[in-house]
């Protein structure tokens, strides 16, 4: 029961990040290359932190939605203000610069962005994805008490059975999860730094 | 959606939303207030005596993994009398950290220049808190305050879950156990509303405070 829930609450985090990188990345991209589109796309980034996930949750869920996909959505949302602002503060000032420079060498955007933009906000986009990460894995624990996985639901049952050992179990094992997303992440990051600056 | 519900909403007594919104609001503030004060002298300790990584700090930290639920879960069952003591006491436990953490980094931050000149300048302890450091640290503070109301609007979302209900959860959740899912919806965003709301006004008052940095110098 223990494990389903942990691989339940890893799924639901690791899905909402990752759909929130593959939204963010280029939403990051662009609005560092267009001065106009920066400065909205920013203040969107930033109301949408402003919201409480649960709350998201929960409007979801009153509609015709699962509980799991009610906060992937949430979660994703919430996750996409951290990537985006990520690149955005990664490429902060340079980013014109280095979109000229890539054009006068011939480099197509594509290239470009793998070679030479997303190395250099790598860093900083490595930083919004380990606040991403930890705050989802605390958050996604909201899915439990709508029916949905993860960690949440041993808690819920902890209550239900009066078994505070449930609740202890599970967590020590969101703490778990938080702390080596921490870790890890911290780690790659110091090696992104020092990857630019050898 | 049941649309016979869309008629029956508006019936829905107007001051059950407004009552619900004000317990919900006093709450929130209520918590996140108390994590102010509790993580307050906290920063200023672990400023003081810790070094970045020390293992107080890495502790701190990992305390705000813990998510509000789980406090719930173990202060609230049985706790008829003094429910809305503990329902309060596990709001306030989660907003600890965040606000910490803003704050204790601002601490960091401090321009060690200053704060040597006003110890030369012989400005004493008291002094150079009330006037420099809060003064300084003021924005990274409200910023973790926003962080703390946002986070105690939602997860007071789940307090009925553990027979405390002061507000939008109640409603909410008698409203998804009764199957009425258009009062249950008005609820969260009702709830959503409130929190945008607040945070544009800490905005707003950290924009100002920010400014009047520049504008009259650092002390007030």
């Amino acid at each position: 029961m223990v494990i389903r829930a942990i691989l339940g609450h890893l799924a639901l985090v690791g899905i909402s990040v990752g759909l929130a990188l593959l939204i963010g990345l280029p939403l990051g991209l662009v609005a560092s290359f267009k001065p106009s589109l920066k400065r909205p796309l920013l203040y969107i980034m930033t109301f949408l932190q402003w919201l409480p996930i649960p709350g998201v949750i929960a409007l979801f869920f009153v509609l015709p939605v699962s509980a799991n996909f009610a906060t992937l959505l949430a979660l994703t949302i919430f996750s996409l203000g951290f990537v985006a602002r990520g690149i955005t503060e990664g490429l902060n000032d340079i980013g014109n610069r280095l979109q000229e420079m890539s054009e006068a060498v011939g480099m197509t955007s594509g290239k470009a962005a793998r070679i030479i933009w997303i190395p250099i906000a790598l860093p900083s986009l490595l930083d919004g994805l380990r606040r991403a990460f930890i705050s989802s894995t605390v958050a996604a624990v909201s899915a439990g008490f709508f029916g949905g996985a993860g960690l949440g639901k041993l808690i819920v049952q902890g209550v239900s059975t009066s078994s505070p050992m449930l609740i202890w179990e599970s967590i020590v094992w969101v703490v778990l999860i938080a702390i080596a997303a921490y870790a890890g992440l911290s780690v790659a990051k110091r090696q992104a730094v020092a990857d630019i600056n050898p | 959606m049941n649309v016979g519900e869309l008629f029956t909403l508006p019936f829905t007594p107007v001051n059950s939303y407004a009552a619900a919104c004000g317990g919900t609001l006093l709450f929130a503030l209520g918590a996140s207030l108390l994590g102010l004060i509790a993580s307050l002298p906290l920063s200023f300790l672990s400023a003081r005596f810790m070094r970045n990584s020390s293992v107080l700090t890495r502790v701190i930290t990992a305390f705000g993994f813990i998510p509000v639920p789980a406090w719930m879960a173990l202060l609230l069952p049985g706790q008829e009398r003094w429910a809305g003591f503990f329902a309060l006491l596990s709001l306030t436990l989660g907003t600890i950290s965040p606000i910490w953490k803003k704050s204790y980094a601002a601490l960091n931050d401090l321009p060690a220049p200053l704060m040597e000149t006003a110890s030369a300048c012989g400005m004493s302890r008291g002094a150079r808190l009330c006037r420099l450091e809060l003064p300084i640290i003021a924005p990274a503070l409200l910023a973790g305050f926003r962080r703390a109301i946002v986070m105690s609007l939602g997860w007071s979302l789940f307090l009925p879950v553990f027979g405390y209900a002061p507000g939008l959860d109640g409603l909410l959740f008698a409203a998804l156990k009764a199957h009425r899912p258009m009062i249950a919806f008005t609820a969260a965003a009702l709830l959503l509303v409130l929190s945008v709301l607040l945070c544009a006004l800490i905005a707003l008052w950290r924009r100002k405070l920010e400014k009047s940095h520049w504008r009259g110098g650092l002390a007030w």
